[in-house]
């Protein structure tokens, strides 16, 4: 009934994945059954994706070396290398809230 | 320098679209800006850019209505800017100046004598013990990983909530592939009195919404899935990601019911209570604001035109109180209409015909609300789900006891932010601030209605300082440089 985008290859915490041009980083994770996006500052919690629309800013990950980019809100693209973050977000690097288009 | 308009209208969901369409069919100069990449807002979410549909036909109805505003708006000369972040509006009487921040990195100012907003809403977030493990999504999450996204949230998946909403996803993502282990429902099972309370109240408007809850219901039984009426969610089970979920009985008013505990192993919770109306923008601009639970919490006052307590704004959409797509529809149209009309654009007695012919509707559609709601409202026991270890604050990742420890004397949740920086975080308190009002008003003996709100202020979605800052700011005089000796 609908037809995806072009197949992509992306990697997760360095490993080679799949997925489909356009979709989100979140539905991209989910399809290779990663659920778990981030460990958080103060206690270190497991946190994925919640509200899946833009606001709640849990499902954050690195993105190209760029910290804090909400999953649910970022297109995947071909090479995207998408990390579990670990804790706060690196407070010399800017604060994306968009996705990672502009990151090299 | 600002960029002039007629009319700006915030958001293009239903209600934006609509009142765009409707003001530029009136001749207005209009630009609709949207935060996301395409039009649609959620209910209306369209596939991503790359994705193909290729048998419209097969979509659904939803689409259907979907496609038809989209293909109105189309034909007009509504400037469409999507990836345009308003993250502010001020009121310079005269007109209105609007903040905005696109997602090329362009700080730009839009200004009209008059603004729709039209900002949508969002799921009720609702705190339970483990509600933060990954797994746990709410129902609107689901289903833009599910219908949009083409993707299943997980392997067993069980949907927590209350109302038709909650009834119909389960049914959408069934049908899609999901494995719907279960369905549990805070209200009781619909007895016949309530049944036929709502039909009587369906009238021929909604007689396709009363139908498509009977067949949801014929769905859930043809195809096994387990409904549990009068349960709501106890707890998510995990480590480090859903393995279990606890459910439990609750009373008329949703307090859970001792020892009725029942575990039921899946890894996905879906959890749809409601909504919560975006009215962040509204309140940065001082509109003045009324309290009611059942449509979200604290929403704008407005005239029956849709106009806010602040001339010039007009609030429209689930944005202003939660209450569908039909209603956000017509809303839409009676404010595009009442601003044509003050702008002289159109006659106001062509204005006055068909404003009344769409307030018409509209009293149709809330009456059938208001019965639906009287079924599905929700109710306080709710806030009893919470106890003191559960994190309050995801942002920050605040208890519900830490909050309780602070909350003192004060009868002012801003001192209770400052001490726990509960509502700080990147979530600007959308998932949070409620609970903690809730908190506070426990805490000291208020009605809920009666607690003061979180100041609001720009901006209102979180944007970088050079969204703000002058990228050319003038040179510091030489007298205030500081000297190398």
């Amino acid at each position: 009934m609908v037809k995806r985008g072009a197949k992509v290859s992306f990697t997760i915490d360095g490993q080679r994945a799949d997925a489909f041009a356009g979709e989100t980083v979140a539905a991209a994770l989910f399809a290779n059954r990663h659920r778990i996006l981030r460990y958080t500052s103060r206690s270190s919690m497991a946190r994925g994706v919640y509200c899946g629309m833009g606001v709640c800013f849990d499902c954050l990950v690195e993105v190209n070396g760029r910290p804090n980019i909400r999953a649910c809100m970022t297109p995947v693209t071909s090479d995207m290398a998408v990390c579990t973050q670990v804790g706060p977000s690196d407070p010399v690097s800017p604060v994306p809230t968009w996705g990672a288009e502009d990151a090299d | 320098m600002p960029i002039e308009r007629d009319l700006i209208v915030i958001g293009g969901g239903p209600a934006g679209i609509s009142a765009a369409t409707a003001a530029a069919d009136a001749g207005l100069r209009v630009t609709l800006l949207e935060d996301r990449p395409t039009l649609g807002g959620q209910i209306y979410k369209q596939p991503p850019l790359g994705f193909e549909i290729l048998e419209p036909a097969r979509m659904g109805k939803e689409h259907q209505v979907a496609q038809k505003l989209l293909s109105a708006l189309e034909v007009t000369d509504v400037e469409v800017r999507t990836g345009h972040t308003v993250w502010g509006i001020w009121d310079q009487v005269d007109h209105k100046d609007v903040g905005v921040y696109t997602e090329a990195g362009e700080s730009l100012v839009y200004s009209a004598p008059d603004i729709i907003v039209a900002t949508g809403a969002y799921d009720r977030p609702v705190p339970f013990p483990g509600w933060t493990l990954p797994g746990v999504l709410t129902a609107g999450g689901a289903q833009s990983m599910v219908k949009i996204q083409k993707v299943l949230p997980g392997d067993r998946i069980l949907m927590v909530g209350s109302g038709p909403l909650i009834l119909a996803f389960s049914c959408q993502l069934h049908q899609l592939g999901a494995n719907i282990v279960g369905i549990v429902e805070a209200a009781p099972s619909p007895g016949v009195v309530q049944r036929v309370k709502l039909a009587a109240s369906a009238g021929l408007q909604n007689a396709g919404l009363l139908r498509e809850g009977i067949s949801y219901l014929n769905y859930v039984r043809n195809h096994s899935i387990p409904m549990y009426y009068g349960h709501a969610i106890a707890r998510a089970e995990g480590d480090n990601e859903v393995t279990g979920a606890v459910i439990r009985k609750v009373d008329a008013d949703w307090s859970p019911v001792p020892g009725t505990e029942q575990r039921i192993d899946v890894d996905t919770i879906c959890v749809g209570y409601g909504f919560l109306p975006s009215t962040e923008l509204l309140k940065t601009i001082g509109c003045e604001l009324e309290y009611n639970e059942q449509l979200g919490g604290q929403i704008p006052t407005r005239t029956r035109l849709m106009e806010t307590s602040v001339p010039g704004v007009y609030a429209v959409g689930d944005g202003s109180g939660v209450a569908g797509a039909p209603a956000s529809i017509v809303e839409g149209r009676i404010a595009a209409l009442s601003v044509a009309a003050r702008s002289g654009a159109l006659p106001k007695s062509r204005a006055r015909v068909r404003v009344r012919r769409e307030l018409r509707s509209w009293s149709a559609i809330q009456r059938f609300r208001a019965a639906l709601d009287e079924t599905y409202r929700i109710r306080p026991g709710i806030y009893n789900w919470m106890t003191d270890d559960t994190i309050i604050c995801r942002c920050e990742e605040v208890t519900a006891g830490e909050i309780q420890q602070f909350v003192g004397t004060s009868r002012d949740p801003n001192y209770v932010k400052s001490l726990t920086r509960a509502s700080m975080g990147l979530c600007q308190g959308r998932n949070c601030s409620r609970n903690v009002s809730w908190l506070v008003a426990e805490s000291t003996g208020q009605d809920p209605a009666q607690v003061m709100s979180l100041n609001a202020r720009p901006p209102a979605k979180p944007v970088p300082l050079g969204a703000i800052a002058d990228p050319t700011p003038p040179p510091i005089p030489s007298d205030l440089m500081m000297s190398d000796e």
